[in-house]
């Protein structure tokens, strides 16, 4: 077998992304979402969506840069607009934000991207290719994304859902995507298969009786 | 020692099997046909029994006559029953002899045949008042990694057991209130479990396991417990291992959501193998629940399901052993020894060996490899749809009208 048909996205992401830190950065971006909501408060209503839309930004990429350096991630430092990435094993991760339904602003943002570039190396794994075979990429790139019900009336201070997303090289499309909760499921699952070693073995004594045509 | 009688007879193999069959020495007096006198008088040594008396108080008891004359085997340490107080000292007798008779299995088989290694964590404490809740969860963490399960639920608890090399039993007692027991033999250098099969509950009975699991790698080296304050304490640190064990802190309450439902509990009964009322236990030594949210579940579960079972107890058959099964199964498989001369290799009836090893009732009868056949229903009602064979019509003749003079 070859190691395209034995590898898949998300055992790729479990083996580089522990799940401690998974867990941190889901709770990171829950936290920031209702500091970004609690700090907006008071605001005036004709702007309040755009208030906290643009405090989700600064207390997400907050509270994403502490989960990673505590990760051990070695985020990019916080910087303006500017996108927070961190490292764990061969994946770049990043975060945005975005409205339920379709992912299409995802791509508004050229760095995301340019990184989503390095994503061709993982397309063998869902697109099998006769010529192109899949080869383990030393770069990936990994978002994880918030996504927000779209109104200041329905359930603003958090996310619905957060999920890892793993794009593909254009951000056209997403390679794999699945929500943090049920991704975390994966660790917890990850048993091994429960080995028999209930089994009594004959002495060699007894063996070597038998072999000799004598019994005890 | 005796005057007449028999040589060699064994006292304690008297002692034994009074126990076991929980006979009185007067009730077996007047089973064998003598005087409860010549039983105690046995029993202390002062007389043997003749030869012919012998072999009938053999079969009165069901065991082979030469068994009252094998030496015993070193006794097993004094075992920790999981049982109520109302348990009675004539069945805890019966339960400490019964696993006095696993041990001589084990031993006659292991004359031919090896057991798994013994893989346990090693805890040396004397005082169980030294032993602290966090050594508690790292010694049940240690077992789960000696044994190569992982942190998720354990699928098979007894196959995990016996595969650490556990010589596990579980049959009927006839006494509910025992859960089971556990002792450390020296002269199988392994320990041995005994569960009572009787309230057959899968969760129960994978839980009971874990707990004696818990009395061996903690109280090995403590000395039996005669106040009560000290046996609670040593119950509740077999009960705390149990939890620990079956539901490691990480995983299982990364499962959780608070608050905490009944029905979200049965959930995880069934991928979890652990029963709703052990789970609240758990979360409350974790402190995931305070002592009052604890209290308001128990409270819930009595007043919906009642006190004593659970919705889906029956979803789980209870996990069988094997490894004894597995070794009588060796010895004749590989022409060792024929099947019908392992009882009497032994000196116990085959009775007492298949309920000992988990065997099928009859299996030295049968020949061994006793296969229960799935019944196929409506299997009469079958219609054979086969073209029928061009061959020629015999007709059908009721003998009895062939005799009718005309």
């Amino acid at each position: 077998m070859n190691q395209s048909n034995a590898e898949t996205i998300p055992a790729l992401l479990q083996r580089n992304i522990p799940r401690d830190l998974l867990m941190a950065v889901d709770e990171a971006l829950m936290a920031g979402a209702q500091r970004a909501y609690s700090a907006a408060k008071g605001m005036d209503d004709g702007h309040l969506p755009h208030v906290v839309g643009q405090l989700r930004h600064f207390n997400m990429n907050e509270s994403f840069y502490r989960a990673l350096e505590v990760g051990n991630s070695a985020p990019t430092p916080i910087r303006g607009n500017g996108l927070v990435t961190g490292r764990a094993g061969i994946f770049t991760l990043a975060r945005f934000n975005i409205p339920l339904g379709f992912w299409t602003n995802g791509r508004r943002s050229c760095t995301r991207r340019q990184m989503s570039f390095a994503n061709t190396a993982l397309e063998p794994l869902t697109q099998p290719d006769m010529f192109d075979h899949y080869v383990e990429p030393a770069e990936a790139v990994a978002f994880f994304v918030s996504c927000f019900s779209g109104s200041i009336h329905n359930h603003p201070e958090s996310p619905t859902t957060i999920q890892i997303a793993v794009p593909n090289r254009d951000m056209s499309g997403w390679l794999f995507r699945e929500p943090l909760d049920a991704f975390q499921q994966r660790y917890e699952s990850e048993c091994p298969i429960q080995q028999d070693r209930a089994i009594p073995t004959l002495k060699r004594k007894t063996i070597t009786q038998e072999q000799d045509g004598g019994k005890k | 020692m005796s005057r007449g009688g028999i040589q060699g007879f064994v006292t304690e193999r008297l002692s034994q099997i009074l126990a076991v069959r929980k006979l009185t020495q007067s009730s077996l007096a007047s089973m064998v046909g003598v005087s409860p006198a010549t039983i105690s008088k046995w029993r202390t040594g002062s007389q043997a029994p003749e030869r012919d008396t012998l072999e009938r108080l053999a079969q009165v008891v069901n065991v082979a006559p030469d068994w009252f004359t094998r030496p015993a085997a070193e006794a097993v340490s004094p075992p920790l029953f999981r049982s109520n107080a109302s348990a009675h000292v004539a069945a805890r007798a019966m339960l400490q002899a019964r696993l006095e008779w696993a041990q001589d299995l084990a031993i006659s088989i292991s004359e031919f045949v090896d057991y798994p290694d013994l893989k346990l964590p090693i805890r040396e404490f004397t005082d169980p008042e030294a032993i602290t809740s966090e050594e508690i969860e790292l010694a049940a963490l240690e077992c789960r990694d000696m044994w190569k399960i992982g942190r998720s639920a354990v699928q098979d608890l007894a196959l995990a057991v016996e595969g650490a090399g556990v010589i596990l039993v579980r049959e009927e007692t006839g006494t509910a209130q025992i859960e089971g027991l556990s002792a450390w033999s020296t002269a199988l250098a392994r320990p041995l479990v005994l569960l009572s099969a009787d309230k057959d509950n899968g969760y129960r009975s994978r839980f009971d396991l874990a707990h004696e699991l818990g009395h061996l790698v903690l109280h090995r080296e403590v000395t039996k417990a005669n106040d009560r304050d000290r046996h609670k304490l040593m119950e509740s640190q077999a009960h705390r291992f149990a939890g620990a064990f079956l539901l490691p802190a990480d995983s299982f309450s990364a499962d959780i959501r608070m608050p905490v439902t009944l029905d979200d509990l049965l959930l995880l009964k069934r991928r979890w193998g652990v029963s709703a009322a052990a789970m609240v236990m758990r979360l409350r030594a974790l402190n995931i629940l305070d002592e009052d949210s604890a209290l308001s579940l128990f409270k819930r579960r009595s007043a919906r399901w009642g006190a004593k079972s659970e919705p889906g107890d029956g979803d789980r058959a209870p996990e069988s052993p094997r490894l004894l099964r597995r070794a009588i199964d060796l010895l004749a498989s590989e022409n060792v020894m024929p099947l019908e001369a392992i009882p009497r290799h032994v000196g116990l009836s085959a009775y007492d060996i298949e309920s000992l090893a988990g065997l099928p009732g009859g299996y030295f009868a049968a020949g061994g490899n006793v296969i229960p056949l799935a019944r196929i229903r409506a299997a009469s009602n079958r219609i054979d749809t086969r073209p029928i064979a061009q061959g020629s019509v015999l007709p059908f003749r009721n003998p009895a009208k062939d005799h009718i003079p005309q």
